[in-house]
């Protein structure tokens, strides 16, 4: 297998905002990778700094945030097929509205009603990137827009182009966000809860359709979510992100059907699955902690059930499970006492591991290393 | 699960809340819903937002004047003009729990204010020092500590303003609280924390819950049994275990097939039943009730009955 | 799992300064964590203090209107003279303030243009007696001291706006929030009568009320309440329609509170915001209209003042002795001017859309 290629490449990343009420340090020291093509999640409570790392990414934090410290490298083609890498937070805001926004990194948000603009035709919407970044002629540039929204599974897209948003539904209008977000063929698709807005019937078909574009255009994405339904669905490699900072990261098989973070373990759980009899869900105790205050050591140690007494004195380093497994937790230092997961979720992922058709998830996530991808692992 | 008698708590029959928009134009939010909630046990409603699954709970609980149909709940008859009796038994013992935790709490009155609102206004406290233990002990069984009465809701995360809003709609002892997508708007986690909550209160206090979601895993894990709501029709109904195992209706089992699943191998392979009410032929206005088997009933017309039937032995999962 | 666990590694040194020992190694919590402690301690109001102070010119305009208050409170009674007191013979005279005289300004001097060209007087100068006669913003043209005619007039001004805002208020978000929850019939009715009012000429109303009535602060005030708290209304019933369904409400309403306790208990601390934004906005213009009534006539009768009757005496020697008028203009200017920024710096310290998140 061919050395793959780094798109976005996350290294030390420290913002905090000035607020009335203080410091808020919302990132913590965040490293992250994504190759082409591939998809990782980002799976995190409100208020973990998902979306602010994502952001970030973009170039489009609010005034009030400062970047303390970190590169954010992004490598993206040139027409020519020349290949250029930049630290998206060395530029300013000017260039990177003209050379990255919409071009290089295009984005899905939550709420498709708010991110369309309703005064305006869907055509319109969709072909404005292309004649702003692109000098796209206009004829051509309509062309180009029905055959996207075609590509995104709209039917009669000629007459869907000179339509307002109000006259879609709520699954449509996602499909025409995601038609205008790949209508400057971007390296990097980042889709912040793409599909919590929407009815389940609507968010499967919506992340199929993701999920189809993404392997036609061999484009890479980044999802943002708390759900893990839909990583389950879509992703390649999670990183779970608590209270700013990534507490274990892995592939998708490595996060579900081995966890080591006690985090992850109540993320896992707290979701029922459709077998789930048992009287209590295990959930995670507590409430997500103010990042107002900063707590010295691990910021997860309030609400974990399996906190040691270093916890509150040092923060834990990032362990090394497997080559792709990460995860920031005492718990996996030698001289931890030897703590096992949950009942319910040992018993859950066993019914998991069964009903996937692994028998020995050691060997068989050894076994996917090897193979050095997920991916193969799982679309057989 | 929770022992069921045989009078129901509450019974709707032929419910319909229509609301004229112009002259011309009514929205018909729901048509003919009829269903039964037995003290103690968890309904689960699911449907799609514009279901009119909301709208239902808030008729019954009178927020709407509903425009068709009959309410009984708790032997008295509420679904016309309440005389004042009956109106203080229905605000003592039905509650709600809303959708949006930042929305359902007053920013500008303290926690202890927002929980004793009820005991305030039915004065059912002799005085400020039992109203204040009362809301203290509350406080502590939904898992916040007591000193945070004096606070305001801005201090506090969606999961522990939820917590309030529960804390507001039991210290009144109801007998039916309507909990209307009380944890969609929630983290994944604090969505099974507050679940378990409200189940350890039904098994502490046999209230009986009108459980309004459109999440499905936890509907099933939460509820005894289920109605299938779609565009204002009641289209299948029965235990957890019927709809579950044995769905009929189309709409029902591309819903089922629809929810995520956190297992990545399987969940990656599976694609979504397609089902769109336009193109599928059904009249949902036609459709009558009949009996699947137990306490399963599905809403159809007889050929459609025939063909589902058949159709249903296929395992969706 | 035994066999991987040997292997692991911190995969990074930790940076952190302190070194664990065995002992840290320990299990900390045995048992379940029950209850949730978590709160954030910051607070509303002192985040809209923060806000409004970090505002500089709101900050500016609230000690003007601090500085003006105290001044009209204390400032007729910094020298000898009163407003009504008259003296022909020193009439007319030129400001004059001690100490700032030897730097030759307001020492009493003017410059008269006649048509036989224009030569400087100083009316001080003229009689012995007036050596120690100061009057610090000059005396109008029945002798009067305008230094105490200023402050007693702004006094007035301010009382009538001040109050005539407050009832306003009072009126003006009773009847919107009224208006606004009931809905329906009661506010179609509602409406349509508060367009009537809307519709009949502010000043007509005005000046047939001071015909019929007897002129005074009383009548004056009467009349801005009569016709003011329209926008009021307004506001109030736009803020009620936008949270009369929101879910804290709904939740009073399936506890069975009454319209009223709705109305005035839940839904006013939280519209209390636009309101007193509204109101500070109010003020000034109470206070020009005020100004306007008088300055054609109808407003204080004399030797009482206002802002607007002195501008209005002063307007008529406006040409001979210009330094009559300045002090009323300026402290008006400066009071409009103060109320509409520190109502705008209200504006965006109240409203949390404004804030930054």
């Amino acid at each position: 297998m061919a050395q793959k290629e780094q798109i976005l490449k996350i290294r030390d990343l420290d913002i905090s905002f000035k607020t009335s009420a203080g410091e808020v340090h919302a990132i913590r020291g965040i490293n992250l990778d994504l190759m082409k093509g591939e998809t990782v999640a980002i799976v995190g409570e409100s208020g973990s700094g998902k979306s602010v790392t994502m952001k970030a990414a973009m170039g489009i934090l609010a005034d009030n945030a400062r970047v303390n410290g970190g590169t954010i490298e992004f490598t993206y083609h040139h027409a020519d097929g020349t290949k250029e890498t930049v630290d998206i937070l060395k530029k300013d805001k000017k260039w990177i509205r003209s050379h990255i926004n919409g071009k290089r990194i295009a984005m899905v948000f939550q709420d498709p009603m708010t991110s369309l603009d309703p005064t305006m035709q869907i055509g319109k919407q969709i072909m404005e990137g292309m004649i702003w970044h692109y000098k796209t002629p206009k004829q051509e540039a309509w062309d180009k827009a029905v055959e996207l929204l075609r590509e995104v599974g709209i039917e009669d897209p000629e007459k869907r182009m000179k339509e307002y948003p109000h006259q879609l539904s709520g699954g449509m209008r996602q499909r025409v966000v995601i038609a205008i977000a790949l209508a400057c063929n971007p390296d990097l698709l980042i889709c912040d809860e793409p599909t919590t807005a929407l009815d389940v019937t609507i968010q499967a078909k919506i992340l199929e359709l993701i999920r189809r574009v993404q392997t036609e255009r061999g484009i890479s994405v980044i999802y943002i979510t708390h759900d893990l339904g839909v990583v389950a669905k879509v992703a390649d490699y999670v990183n779970v992100m608590y209270a700013g900072k990534i507490v274990e990261k892995g592939t998708i098989n490595d996060i579900f059907y081995d966890p080591k973070h006690p985090y992850t373990w109540g993320l896992l759980s707290a979701m029922p699955d459709l077998d789930t009899n048992d009287d209590r869900l295990y959930t995670i105790p507590g409430s997500p902690p103010n990042l107002l205050h900063e707590k010295k050591g691990d910021a997860f140690a309030p609400r974990n059930r399996y906190a040691l007494v270093i916890d509150d004195k040092a923060e834990p380093p990032m362990f090394k499970i497997t080559d792709t497994h990460y995860a920031a937790t005492w718990l996996l230092d030698p001289r931890a006492p030897k703590v096992e997961m949950p009942k319910e979720l040992r018993e859950r992922l066993t019914r998991m591991q069964k009903a996937a058709g692994i028998g020995d998830v050691e060997s068989f996530l050894k076994q996917q290393d090897e193979k050095g991808g997920p991916e193969d692992g799982s679309n057989e | 699960m929770a022992a069921t008698s045989n009078t129901p708590l509450l019974e709707a029959t032929g419910l319909r809340q229509y609301f004229q928009v112009t002259r011309s134009y009514t929205v018909k939010a729901v048509d003919n819903v009829s269903f039964k909630i037995y003290p103690g046990e968890t309904y689960g409603l699911v449907g799609e937002s514009g279901s009119g699954k909301s709208t239902i709970g808030r008729s019954i609980i009178r927020l709407y004047d509903p425009t068709a149909g009959k309410i009984v709940f708790n032997g008295a008859d509420i679904s016309g003009k309440l005389d004042r009796k009956t109106r203080d038994m229905l605000r003592v013992n039905m509650q709600m729990i809303f959708q949006d935790p930042m929305a359902s709490l007053n920013p500008r009155k303290k926690i202890g204010d927002i929980i004793g609102e009820g005991l305030d206004i039915h004065h059912t406290c002799k005085n400020e020092k039992e109203r204040d233990e009362a809301i203290k002990r509350m406080l502590v069984k939904v898992g916040l500590s007591p000193q945070h009465a004096t606070r305001y809701p801005h201090q506090f995360s969606g999961g522990q303003r939820q917590r309030v809003g529960i804390a507001r709609a039991l210290i009144m002892n109801p007998k039916l609280v309507i909990a209307d997508e009380c944890i969609s708007a929630l983290d994944v986690s604090i969505q099974a924390q507050v679940v378990n909550l409200m189940k350890d209160i039904q098994q502490e206090t046999g209230t009986a819950y009108l459980f309004i979601a459109h999440d499905l895993s936890m509907v099933k894990y939460i509820s005894d049994r289920i109605g299938v709501l779609h565009l204002g029709h009641l289209l299948e109904t029965g235990t957890t275990d019927e709809i579950f195992t044995h769905p009929v209706h189309p709409y029902t089992r591309s819903l089922l097939s629809a929810i995520p699943e956190p297992n990545p191998i399987l969940e990656k392979k599976r694609t979504a039943l397609t089902y769109d009410y336009k193109t599928s032929g059904i009249d949902y206005n036609k459709g009558t009730e009949h009996l699947v088997s137990g306490t399963h009933y599905v809403s159809c017309t007889d050929e459609e009955f025939a063909k589902w039937s058949k159709e249903a032995e296929v395992p969706i999962l | 799992m035994a066999a991987k666990k040997a292997v692991l590694q911190p995969a990074a040194a930790a940076e952190t300064p302190y070194v664990p020992t065995d002992d840290d190694f320990k299990l900390k919590n045995s048992g379940t964590i029950d209850i949730d402690e978590n709160y954030a301690s910051q607070s509303y109001w002192k985040d809209v203090i923060a806000h409004f102070f970090h505002k500089k010119s709101a900050v500016v305009g609230m000690i003007l209107i601090i500085l003006i208050t105290v001044f009209a409170i204390v400032g007729p009674g910094m020298n000898s003279f009163s407003y009504s007191q008259q003296n022909l013979a020193t009439k007319n005279f030129a400001p004059r303030i001690p100490g700032l005289e030897k730097l030759g300004i307001f020492d009493g001097h003017e410059t008269m243009s006649t048509s036989t060209g224009s030569y400087v007087v100083n009316n001080y100068q003229d009689n012995e007696e007036y050596s120690n006669l100061y009057y610090w913003f000059g005396s109008d043209n029945f002798g009067r001291d305008i230094w105490t005619r200023t402050w007693s007039g702004t006094r007035v001004s301010l009382i009538i706006a001040v109050a005539a805002a407050l009832i306003d208020m009072i009126i003006g978000m009773s009847y919107g929030l009224i208006s606004g929850y009931f809905g329906g019939k009661v506010d179609m009715i509602m409406q349509r009568i508060l367009e009537v009012c809307n519709g009949i000429p502010r000043l007509v109303i005005v000046t047939l009320l001071l015909l019929v009535l007897e002129p005074g602060m009383l009548t004056i005030i009467f009349a801005l309440m009569l016709t003011e708290w329209v926008s009021m209304s307004r506001i109030a019933r736009a803020e009620m329609l936008k949270l009369k369904e929101q879910e804290y409400v709904l939740a009073s309403r399936t506890l069975g509170a009454g319209s009223f306790f709705i109305i005035f208990r839940q839904i006013l601390p939280n519209i209390i915001g636009p309101i007193i934004t509204q109101l500070m906005f109010s003020i000034p213009t109470a206070i020009f209209t005020e100004a306007f009534l008088s300055f054609v006539g109808l407003g204080i009768p004399v030797p009482q003042c206002s802002l607007g009757s002195l501008i209005s005496d002063g307007f008529n020697s406006l040409t001979t002795h210009p330094y009559q008028i300045v002090p009323p203009i300026i402290i008006m200017a400066l009071l409009m001017m103060s109320f509409n920024l520190v109502a705008d710096g209200l504006r965006e310290a109240l409203d949390p859309k404004m804030k930054q998140a």
